[in-house]
């Protein structure tokens, strides 16, 4: 029991100096690692590289010219300067053999693409009642447009553009099927606005809008 | 329309003339002149492109999620002029999945300015109704350059690509964590019972052994032994 209690203090003591190195030794370590990195991190540099990242496939479509002039007028079978309302039909662009002349390019880009075309009211200079896009009618007017290969109606709603695929496919001019469009294609293509058959607003001057869509395909 | 657009011309020259006219010879002003009348002549062009990869949304939305990140989608002016543009939904392909309201699908940005070969990435969310209906959906992000006011015809330019997604029926509050806790707690249940079934059977032979009158024993024990019976 007297040994017991005698060799007791010294197993202690011995504990106590073995946990105190396992608590010292690890810090001594950690101390030396602190000191030394700051010299590491001297002999370190930084590298910036820059990285271009190319853009992603697009579906894309260009149109020129950005605006134009409704020219070409004819009423009752002869020309006009300026609309005849009713009946009269002013044009953008002339047919010139196959194609057009002057008339609105559009061209896709690097994707092939179905392309819409889409109408909106005719709007007067002086912020009046427009002209809805339809059939001719009492403030209510018609657009079409038109290649040698094909001819389409333009809606306010979007609508598959059958002259410019039936001339960007090659396809004969009663091909009435509309889809996609190879890429890179390019049409010039005839805009045709016929008249209503009568106008509230009296402007000389009247904007019309046409859009052009490419749908991803 | 046509004097507008060469007034437009016109004023453009005199302000790239005006730029270089005092730093440069006659010569390099004139060269100047003939590029800026190039560029601002009738060959410039509205254009418009968006990514022809689907905008799509990576996992299942659910009935009255809000906010919902799709990838951003890519908007370039593919033209030689400025434009603004503007971005919406509108179902323009084809397919048997069903249209989209607009009304569920927003953007960071819906008007922009951009300069010619200027692109830009805009955020595009979904937000969905309760009561919507599962199913795979599908409709077009459609970037469309702002019509321009003058007379005459008005050219435009505009890109559409995909965007879609898949609603499944699981309600919006429903983690599909849940699952696994709700798995842990059966475990931790049938583990229960089967403790305390193995120490019932442990404390029962002593219960019958004991004597009906120890203090120990309650008189619920007694009965579930049928003492006293």
């Amino acid at each position: 029991m007297q040994e017991g209690t005698s060799t007791t203090p010294i197993t202690r003591s011995a504990g106590r100096a073995r946990r105190k190195w396992a608590l010292v030794g690890p810090l001594a370590v950690a101390a030396l690692s602190y000191s030394a990195a700051p010299a590491l991190a001297a002999t370190s540099g930084t590298n910036t590289a820059t990285l271009s990242v190319a853009p992603p496939p697009v579906v894309s479509i260009t149109v020129s010219p950005t605006t134009s002039t409704f020219g070409n007028c004819i009423s009752n079978g002869g020309s006009t300067t300026a609309l005849v309302i009713p009946g009269g039909i002013c044009s953008v662009g002339i047919p010139n053999g196959p194609t057009i002349s002057q008339g609105v390019t559009v061209t896709l880009g690097n994707e092939q693409a179905q392309v819409d075309v889409s109408g909106a009211e005719a709007v007067p200079s002086d912020g009046g009642t427009p002209w809805a896009l339809g059939s001719p009618g009492n403030n209510t007017f018609a657009e079409g447009n038109f290649t040698p290969d094909g001819s389409v109606g333009i809606l306010p709603s979007q609508s598959c553009d059958l002259a410019l695929y039936n001339t960007a496919t090659g396809a004969l001019p009663d091909n009435t099927i509309c889809g996609t469009a190879p890429a890179n294609s390019s049409v010039d293509e005839q805009l045709d606005l016929f008249a209503p058959t009568s106008s509230t607003d009296t402007s000389s001057t009247w904007t019309i809008t046409t859009t052009w869509t490419a749908v991803s395909a | 329309m046509d004097d507008n657009h060469d007034l437009d011309s016109c004023q453009r020259l005199a302000m790239c003339m005006s730029h270089f006219a005092g730093r440069l010879s006659v010569i390099s002003a004139l060269a100047i002149a003939v590029l800026c009348l190039w560029s601002s002549g009738a060959g410039a062009t509205v254009g418009a492109g968006v990514q022809a990869a689907p905008v799509v949304l990576a996992h299942p939305a659910h009935p009255g999620q809000q906010n919902v990140s799709f990838p951003r989608v890519y908007v370039v002016n593919t033209g030689t002029q400025t434009s603004r543009y503007r971005l919406r939904v509108e179902r323009l392909s084809t397919g048997n999945q069903m249209p989209v309201p607009a009304g569920w699908v927003s953007f960071g940005d819906e008007g922009f300015l951009l300069a010619p070969h200027q692109a830009i990435t805009v955020t595009v969310s979904l937000s969905l109704p309760k009561d919507a209906k599962a199913g795979k959906y599908m409709t077009d992000v459609v970037a469309s350059t702002a019509p321009l006011a003058g007379g005459g015809a008005s050219e435009g330019a505009a890109a559409a690509t995909k965007l879609e997604f898949t609603l499944s029926p699981l309600s919006s509050g429903f983690d599909p964590l849940w699952l696994v806790f709700i798995a842990i707690a059966l475990v931790i249940a049938v583990a229960g019972v089967v403790v305390l079934q193995k120490r019932r059977r442990t404390v029962g032979p002593g219960l019958r052994g004991a004597s009906p009158t120890s203090p120990q024993v309650t008189h619920r024990q007694l009965s579930r032994q049928g003492v006293g019976r």
